[in-house]
């Protein structure tokens, strides 16, 4: 790998190629727990970007439905889709035990369907993209350490 | 929900059974002792149908979510993974969704659709006039459908 030439973050190339059409050969499955919660957030910005926690069902199952027909080889199961775009928005659902398969293919495909729903530009995807980078930077880093309090500092105060 | 009194008013045999399956300590593993008979199969099919539609059409479908999850921790089943999510597919695909149920094998829906419909009498149960009412539709539907 060429460090005069970094790649681009995977998902936003990804996101970028299956909303242009221009679908890889590859989709790829996230390769790492890092890589996948990142997928995950950027999901849930975009659902949030799409939807709010009161959108009628219907309208949320349409663009399932868009997602799944157009995407028909992956063989996305529709009702999976809806739940995971429903926990995105705050509901709770039954998603345990869904194959961690459908979930990246759920993450990556109706996120470049709703981008496209949305006309987002290559810039605000992008965007969207750095801003799940981030998020799941600030999740996963570990808390700042703290010195413990050994109460002399307030002992040095009273005596003086 | 006491069902003996009111076997006889089931017009058909398979009515009859399914009632009878109703009246029984566990109504959902009664009813899907009927499986071997293809009569009570297609009424159980009917009856669901009816049943289902009369509760949840004009309702938003998510009221099928909170539904599922009573039932299944009535049933003392998980409520948070795949069984759910077939019983609400299964529930949704009779209420004007049939995509959303056509990969879950015919078994396991034979299954659901028992809990569904045994869960018409969980106490207290609804009234015997409308179960049977319920059973009348699903006769008559069954008919027509042959």
């Amino acid at each position: 790998m060429s460090a005069l030439f970094p790649p681009p973050p995977r998902l936003g190339h990804l996101l970028r190629a299956v909303a242009r059409h221009d679908v890889p050969v590859r989709l790829g499955v996230p390769a790492g727990d890092t890589e996948r919660r990142v997928w995950e957030i950027a999901f849930g910005l975009m659902v949030r970007r799409r939807f709010t926690p009161e959108s009628p069902l219907a309208e949320i199952g349409r663009s399932v439905a868009t997602a799944v027909n157009y995407h028909a080889a992956a063989a996305l199961p529709a009702l999976d889709a809806e739940m995971l775009v429903r926990e995105a928005l705050g509901e709770k659902v039954p998603v345990d035990d869904i194959d961690e398969t459908v979930r990246a293919g759920v993450h990556l495909l109706l996120s470049a369907s709703l981008a496209d729903e949305l006309a987002m530009t290559d810039g605000e995807l992008d965007g969207l993209v750095r801003q799940a980078e981030e998020l799941a930077v600030a999740v996963s880093a570990p808390p700042p350490e703290v010195e413990p309090e050994t109460g002399e500092e307030e002992k040095e105060e009273e005596v003086s | 929900m006491g069902q003996n009194g009111t076997l006889v008013r089931a017009a058909t045999a398979a009515g009859r059974h399914v009632l009878e399956a109703l009246g029984e300590e566990h109504p959902a593993r009664s009813l899907s002792r009927l499986s071997d008979s293809p009569s009570a199969v297609r009424l159980l099919r009917e009856l669901f149908t009816v049943a289902v539609r009369r509760s949840f059409v004009g309702r938003d479908p998510r009221d099928v979510t909170g539904y599922v999850r009573d039932l299944l921790q009535y049933q003392s089943l998980p409520t948070d993974g795949v069984l759910a999510r077939e019983a609400e597919a299964v529930i949704r695909s009779a209420v004007g969704e049939p995509d959303l149920a056509y990969r879950i094998p015919d078994l396991r829906r034979f299954e659901l659709l028992c809990y569904v419909v045994g869960d018409l009498v969980r106490p207290p149960g609804i009234p015997e006039a409308q179960l049977l009412d319920l059973v009348d539709q699903a006769e008559r539907r069954a008919e027509r459908a042959r």
